[in-house]
């Protein structure tokens, strides 16, 4: 990572300023070819005006000597025809002379030169009039003679004249013929500043894009690698938690176990204690301690019918109020001798309770009625018991045990002996709820009024369901 | 809300403190009840309950192999009550051979509410759950008899 930010750091820098430079030289290369080609296109400019003048001059050079041609015919023959270029000279050739110094004008020596040209014309013309004015006078040997005397003369000086204008023209031609190579070499030159620029920035194109590829796959092998990293270290963790879990899982199951088993041993040796007190009732001859003894083992059976639903619930910390009370009846009823003609009818909310309080309500559940069983009836009456648990909007929860019997009046005698610590508990675990008991007729005008028990249970804890 | 009516049978008998089975001469006379129980003092009061009832019982057991020793032909069992747990090892073994050999049998355990326990052939058998009442434990004997 460290190496990657360095590189990535150190190269643009170099890389601006290969490139920047590259550019300058490009830019440096297009102003010079520019450049080049302005004083190309001047020097063209420059060798077109020379030959111009060169023209002119020969043009003036061709019109003089015309002129001084047909004069000496004239003085030869006295034609005068002969006269015809002598007088056109004469018109056409301060025209002639005013554009030619017009061309050179950009250049004072030629200009100097043009003036005594035209001083030498001049001189050369005013000879030649002279030598006509003589003639017109008839002086013939006069006119012969200013002919050789100034004629040549001059006409040697013209002649030098123009030589020297043309050659100064043609050192010109020279010079820009010379710029001209020059400005070839240059343009080379510049073309081949361009060539190396755009070499040089193919160049750092080119090992840019490589760098910023290689560096793409670095980062995409190195993300890779992290990825990789990343993926074991979730696989790890998953793994870490999969055992957590089975841990969990494997202690759960032994702490479901070993409750299970400390349930199964609370249900034998509560078969110990009752089996302990069904060998006694077989070994006592007294009908009251063997009544006695009977309603231990029923109250024994009850906690245990409680206490077998107690790890049906969630977590074994509560259990359904209907579990418990319905196993606890089911039990009284499978314990009646078999012929009873007595029908338990049973009627529970399916509330949940703390565990703490199923076997006490279990218990109070039993002593309820096992009193309505073996107190309401005569020997061979039929007729019904009703439990009822359940929690009315406004109030506590409630147990009713009703049954259609004698009514409670009509037995006083059973108030005695075990009846009487069925009472006793009754209203033991009744204060232990915080509740009230309610006794009355379940049906008052009939022959058998029964009875009906109920008591508010203001203390009972009901659990919300959470499953 | 549950709500169910418990069944109880025969409405000629006294209802009073005792068994209602009668005395030796009762429903089991000569009946061969193989007893399966590790606890000696429950198995002692239940075969004094039995043998109350006339009955002849085999056994008691206290682990398998004994039970299994005492399950031969010539034992004529006709019925079987069968404690789940003896000692840390299952009675299902006996119970399946038991069914095999048609004869009916019952759990008498502290486990009876546990299904899962049980092997799936084997959770139509009537189980009672201890402390085992026994009126209780009468009353299924003579309907597994067909009594």
């Amino acid at each position: 990572m460290q190496d990657l930010q360095s590189r990535t750091l150190r190269s643009p820098r170099l890389l601006i300023a290969a490139v920047a430079l590259s550019f300058a030289c490009l830019l440096g290369s297009a102003v010079l070819m520019w450049r080049i080609s302005q004083s190309a296109e001047e020097a063209d400019d420059l060798v077109v005006h020379a030959l111009d003048t060169k023209q002119r001059i020969e043009d003036i050079l061709t019109i003089v000597t015309a002129a001084e041609s047909g004069q000496r015919g004239y003085v030869l023959t006295r034609n005068p025809a002969l006269l015809a270029p002598y007088t056109s000279a004469q018109a056409v050739l301060p025209e002639r002379l005013a554009e030619l110094r017009a061309l050179v004008a950009d250049n004072p020596a030629q200009i100097t030169r043009v003036d005594e040209l035209a001083a030498t014309i001049d001189a050369r013309f005013a000879a030649m009039e002279v030598t006509l004015h003589l003639m017109r006078e008839n002086r013939m040997e006069e006119a012969a003679r200013s002919i050789g005397e100034s004629g040549q003369h001059l006409m040697d000086q013209f002649h030098l004249r123009i030589a020297a204008l043309d050659r100064a023209e043609n050192q010109s031609l020279v010079a820009r013929h010379e710029e001209v190579a020059a400005n070839r070499e240059r343009f080379v030159l510049a073309v081949g500043a361009m060539l190396v620029s755009c070499a040089v920035l193919t160049l750092f194109a080119l090992t840019s894009v490589r760098r910023n590829v290689a560096t793409i796959e670095a980062s995409r092998r190195m993300l890779h690698r992290q990825n990789q990293l990343l993926e074991e270290r979730v696989r790890e963790r998953t793994l870490e938690l999969e055992r957590a879990a089975e841990l969990a899982t494997r202690e759960r199951n032994r702490a479901e176990s070993l409750l299970t088993d400390v349930n199964h041993r609370v249900g034998n040796n509560l078969a110990l204690v009752s089996s302990f007190l069904t060998m006694q009732l077989r070994a006592v001859r007294h009908p009251e301690a063997a009544r006695a003894l009977d309603a231990a083992r029923a109250r024994v059976q009850a906690i245990a019918s409680a206490h077998r639903k107690l790890r049906l619930g969630a977590d074994f910390a509560t259990v359904r109020a209907n579990e418990v009370l319905t196993a606890v009846v089911e039990d009284i009823s499978a314990g009646l001798p078999p012929g009873e003609a007595i029908r338990i009818h049973c009627d529970v909310a399916p509330l949940e309770i703390n565990a703490r309080d199923a076997v006490s309500l279990g218990v109070l559940t039993s002593e309820l009625v096992m009193n309505a069983v073996k107190h309401a009836f005569g020997v061979g009456d039929s007729g019904y018991v009703n439990v009822r648990f359940a929690k009315p909007e406004e109030s506590a929860p409630f147990i009713e045990v009703a049954d259609n019997g004698v009514g409670w009046h009509g037995k006083q005698r059973h108030e005695s002996g075990s009846g009487s610590l069925g009472g006793k508990i009754i209203e033991m675990v009744t204060r232990q709820f915080g509740g009230r008991l309610e006794r009355a007729p379940l049906s008052p005008d009939e022959q058998r009024p029964g009875t009906r028990i109920r008591i508010e249970l203001n203390k009972l804890q009901l659990v919300e369901r959470t499953s | 809300m549950s709500a169910h009516v418990l069944p109880v049978p025969q409405p000629h008998a006294p209802h009073q403190e005792g068994d209602g089975f009668g005395t030796a001469e009762g429903f089991l006379r000569d009946v061969g009840v193989l007893v399966v129980e590790d606890d000696f003092i429950v198995a002692f009061d239940m075969q004094t309950l039995l043998e109350e009832q006339g009955a002849r019982v085999i056994g008691p057991a206290s682990d398998l192999a004994e039970a299994r020793a005492a399950f031969v032909p010539g034992a004529n069992v006709q019925v079987a009550v069968l404690d789940v747990n003896l000692n840390g090892e299952y009675v299902f073994p006996l119970a399946a051979q038991l069914r095999a050999a048609g004869v009916p049998f019952l759990f008498a355990t502290a486990y009876a509410d546990d299904d899962r326990l049980f092997p799936e052939e084997l959770r139509d058998a009537p189980r009672l759950s201890k402390p085992v009442l026994p009126n209780a434990l009468l009353g299924q004997l003579q309907r597994l008899l067909g009594k």
